[in-house]
């Protein structure tokens, strides 16, 4: 029989529910509160999460810390890309109104960019943090 | 009284009491994660203090035409043609009451005299949306739907006081009547003049600014968390004392 | 030079310098940080600091040609958008801070090598390059939240680079921590005081700011404001009282980190303090409501005594020089404090010069400790013979700090003396005499432990000499040579401080 049985069978169905609220979040920023900073944290809860009930190998296993590394210089790159490729466009730094879809293009590849870095500093903080101590066994809880 | 002195300045009590508590701990603690713990109060006290000013009764959003970048513009909304170009940005009419004031005012919308109902003061405030233009007159607000010019030959400093005679005599029927300093209300931000004290405008740029500054405190406070593991590791506690006394053992042993 | 700067640069570089000189360590952090061989960060980090030299080079041109300017990003126009703006009063802090940020690049191999774990190496590159960009965006931005994020950036960034020196000495990791502590109240006080400025004006660009607030005239809650920036600001840029974080995290960080920090870290926050005292609030305002004139200037002329006499009695020689820059910031803010044109271009030369001092200096220590592991001034001894160049440039580096006539650092306390003379203050001029002869005091015994003792033996031998590698010997060799340099021909260093004044009280560049 495995201990924690129902934390995780509610957290396996809680997980996919999460990452889609951080989606919901992050779309609906256009529309109302909502954006990179909340959605990206919410989006690493989901990992926190995992790692929590699953232990922190399993949660390596499905995020690997190289892939966050990556993800979190990546979102950096791809807000200030958006940056430089207005530059190429003829605007200034960050103006969206050269983009082809305008405003709306800008703030959505930036806030992208945004979600991404979030959420893959806040997990690899966890890592950081988490990997310093050794996993609790199932028997000390 | 002095219950209503305080309760208007509810906000700021707190602010100032959480920070002080967060300096204190800062100062009076010898363990290393305590003392984070009081940085964090002290930084929190600030974000409220920022939310605080962006509550801004009878304020309006500005609204900023696209066209705005190319050289800040008299141009609002179509609703508001009829003003003229004439209204803009009330701050740099009421400034001087407007600093000592506005710490107390942002929060008392309650105690406003508005007889209007809601609906139509939400009608009201959007019919006149405006831009907040720097350069924008300053008296502009107070008689947002009539036609007469007259609020641009105000003095700045005499606006204030103006305005509330203007609202009134211009009699019309969706606004009720602004407290006489009721302009002075908007200054926290490039914000409106006002229309009805009922409605509480969040300025969204503290909102924004404390944002940021949250996730500079959250960096702030995972380096100093990822220093006191490595403290920890290194020297085996997290007190301050303990740690001095071993760096001086250190020192004496080297030299 | 300025056209000839002009001439060489292409036609974005014209318009967008400004944003790129950010943009670009920004991006490359992100890049370095994502790279798994140090090497490769290394590289990146090298090509980045030379564009950026390169940009701060053309807004220099640019300025001292064509006057200030500023750059709007994302096309919002200023109040409402962030602006960057350039003017006489930052683009120096500009040039100093991206050819510091070159030269020291150039030395960070063998440094890091040597005293940073192989795995940390790329994050150490990526750390240092926001902190770069960081220190940057304070100089140039025009917006006073702004402002408080790039310093808040390059701060945060600074934290992790001094504790990187763990590896060498643990103490580093409590010398971060305290820094981290101090620095993040010192920010915090900043933020509040932006906060009280922006409940009175409604505004946060510094243009607009110090046109409403002149306007508004006497207010209390700008009176606060102003307190708590001063305050803020000065724990920043070390003032007397405030420098305590100072010492060990210079002493404990990794080498390249200390002379970096100590050539561009406080010097931003002085320009910063210098700004928001004579351009964002009216001067009147700062110096005779306020009384200010007895607050910086006297604190100034404590702190190079006391910073002075403290850094005699250290062991550790990087402390020693610490306490240094703290008298070294004293003179800084003495020339501030006199509040006249020719005090604050006095204060700004020799910010310029001491930057190109402790930037000799830290690096030749540093090689010195890559050498022999020099950390306590007693290693010193016999380093005229066993690494004569880098003892000589320890020696420029020295004089200038005391002011030997022919070295830049004289010029820029004859200018300190003469604006002192001007405004009849004796004290201040006694305070820079007495200062300076502590200093040769801390200095000598740098001096007599590198020329006159004999090199400690080692494994029974006399040391052998040995020289720098090249890249630690060009970047340390260029920075004594601009201590003599400037001394003769304070050309560039004294036109940098005149539009520095120039942009406060107006005039040409």
């Amino acid at each position: 029989m495995n201990a924690h049985l129902v934390l995780k069978t509610v957290s396996k169905a809680l997980i996919p529910l999460i990452a889609l609220f951080a989606l919901y979040v992050q779309f609906h920023g256009d529309f109302g509160p909502g954006g990179g900073f909340q959605a990206g944290v919410i989006m690493a809860a989901a990992v926190i999460l995992y790692a929590l009930v699953y232990g922190l190998q399993e949660a390596k296993r499905a995020v690997p810390p190289i892939v966050v590394r990556l993800g979190a210089s990546l979102g950096a790159l791809l807000f200030a890309g958006v940056g430089v490729v207005t530059l190429f466009l003829g605007g200034d730094f960050l103006d969206y109104d050269v983009l082809p879809g305008g405003q709306h293009a800008g703030i959505i590849a930036v806030e992208l960019g945004v979600l991404l870095t979030v959420a893959c500093v806040m997990v690899i903080i966890f890592y950081a943090f988490s990997g310093r101590a050794r996993d609790i066994s199932d028997e000390e809880w | 009284m002095i219950v209503e002195f305080i309760a208007e300045r509810f906000n700021y009590a707190v602010v100032i009491v959480l920070m002080m508590t967060g300096l204190y701990v800062l100062f009076s603690t010898a363990n290393l994660v305590k003392k984070l713990v009081g940085l964090t109060v002290f930084q929190t006290s600030v974000f409220l203090l920022y939310i605080s000013i962006g509550k801004v009764a009878g304020g309006q959003p500005p609204i900023l035409e696209p066209h705005y970048g190319d050289g800040h513009a008299e141009a609002g909304y179509e609703e508001t043609v009829d003003h003229g170009g004439d209204h803009g940005g009330g701050q740099t009419g009421t400034v001087e009451d407007a600093a000592e004031d506005q710490p107390a005012d942002g929060h008392a919308p309650m105690e406003s005299e508005s007889e209007a109902d809601p609906v139509q003061s939400a009608e009201a405030a959007a019919e006149s949306v405006e831009t907040a233009g720097p350069q924008a007159d300053p008296a502009a607000g107070a008689a947002p739907q009539t036609d007469d010019p007259a609020p641009t030959a105000l003095e700045a400093d005499s606006a204030a006081e103006l305005e509330a005679g203007i609202a009134g005599d211009a009699d019309v029927p969706q606004l009720s009547d602004p407290e006489p300093d009721a302009a002075a209300e908007d200054i926290a931000g490039e914000i409106l003049p006002v229309e009805d004290e009922a409605v509480v405008y969040s300025n969204p740029l503290p909102h924004v600014l404390i944002l940021t500054a949250i996730v500079v405190g959250v960096a702030t406070l995972s380096v100093g968390l990822a220093l006191v593991v490595r403290i920890r590791e290194v020297y085996g506690t997290i007190e301050d004392d303990a740690i001095s006394r071993a760096d001086y053992e250190t020192m004496a042993g080297t030299s | 030079m300025n056209e000839f700067i002009l001439s060489l640069a292409p036609g974005w570089a014209l318009t967008h310098a400004s944003v790129l000189l950010v943009a670009l360590p920004l991006i490359a952090g992100a890049i370095a940080a994502a790279l798994p061989w140090g090497r490769a960060a290394w590289g990146v980090v090298v090509a980045v600091m030379a564009a950026s030299l390169f940009f701060s080079a053309i807004l220099t041109a640019q300025v001292l040609t064509g006057g200030a300017f500023s750059y709007t990003l994302g096309g919002w126009a200023p109040p409402v958008g962030i602006e960057y703006r350039i003017d006489g009063l930052n683009v120096g802090m500009l040039l100093l801070v991206s050819a510091i940020g070159f030269l020291v690049s150039l030395y960070a191999p063998e440094a890091v090598e040597d005293e940073i774990d192989k795995g940390k190496h790329p994050l150490f590159y990526a750390a240092f390059l926001i902190c770069f960009a960081g220190l940057l965006g304070v100089a140039i931005t025009g917006d006073a939240f702004n402002l408080f994020v790039f310093l808040e950036i390059s701060s945060i960034s600074t934290y992790a680079l001094v504790a990187m020196g763990a590896g060498r000495d643990r103490r580093a990791l409590t010398a971060a921590y305290n820094y981290l502590i101090l620095g993040t109240i010192g920010a915090t006080f900043f933020v509040i005081g932006v906060g009280f400025l922006y409940m009175a004006t409604g505004t946060l660009n510094l243009v607009d700011l110090a046109a409403r607030m002149a306007e508004l005239g006497d207010n209390r809650a700008i009176q606060v404001g102003f307190a708590f920036i001063v305050i803020g600001l000065g724990l920043k840029l070390a003032m007397y009282p405030l420098h305590v974080w100072l010492p060990n995290a210079y002493a404990f960080a990794p080498t390249m980190v200390t002379a970096f920090l100590a050539a561009t870290a406080t010097k931003v926050a002085f320009y910063a303090l210098a700004r928001f005292l004579f351009i964002v609030f009216d001067q009147g305002f700062a110096f005779e409501e306020l009384a200010l004139v007895w607050l910086i200037a006297p604190l100034g002329a404590v702190g190079m005594i006391a910073a002075s006499i403290q850094a005699i009695f250290q062991t550790d020689v990087r402390r020693l020089l610490a306490y240094s820059s703290v008298a070294q910031v004293g003179y800084m803010l003495l020339g501030l404090g006199i509040g006249t044109a020719a005090g604050v271009s006095a204060g700004f030369l020799h910010l310029f010069n001491h930057a190109a001092m402790k930037g000799a200096l830290f690096l030749a220590l540093g090689a010195a400790s890559v050498c022999y592991g020099v950390t306590q001034v007693k290693d010193l001894r016999g380093l005229g013979r066993t690494m004569p160049w880098t003892a000589a440039a320890i020696a420029i580096g020295c004089a200038s700090l005391m002011g030997v006539p022919g070295t830049a650092g004289f010029v820029s306390k004859w200018a300190l003396f003469n604006a002192a003379l001007d405004n009849g203050w004796y004290w201040a001029i006694a305070a820079i005499a007495a200062a300076s002869i502590l200093a040769f005091f801390y200095v000598g015994r740098m001096i007599q432990m590198i020329y006159l003792q004999p090199a400690p033996e080692r494994g029974g031998e006399p040391a052998p000499a040995l020289r720098a590698p090249w890249l630690v010997m060009i970047p340390m060799w260029i920075l004594a040579a601009a201590n003599i340099v400037f001394g003769w021909y304070a050309d560039l260093p004294v036109t940098l401080a005149n539009a520095a004044s120039a942009a406060i009280w107006g005039g040409a560049p």
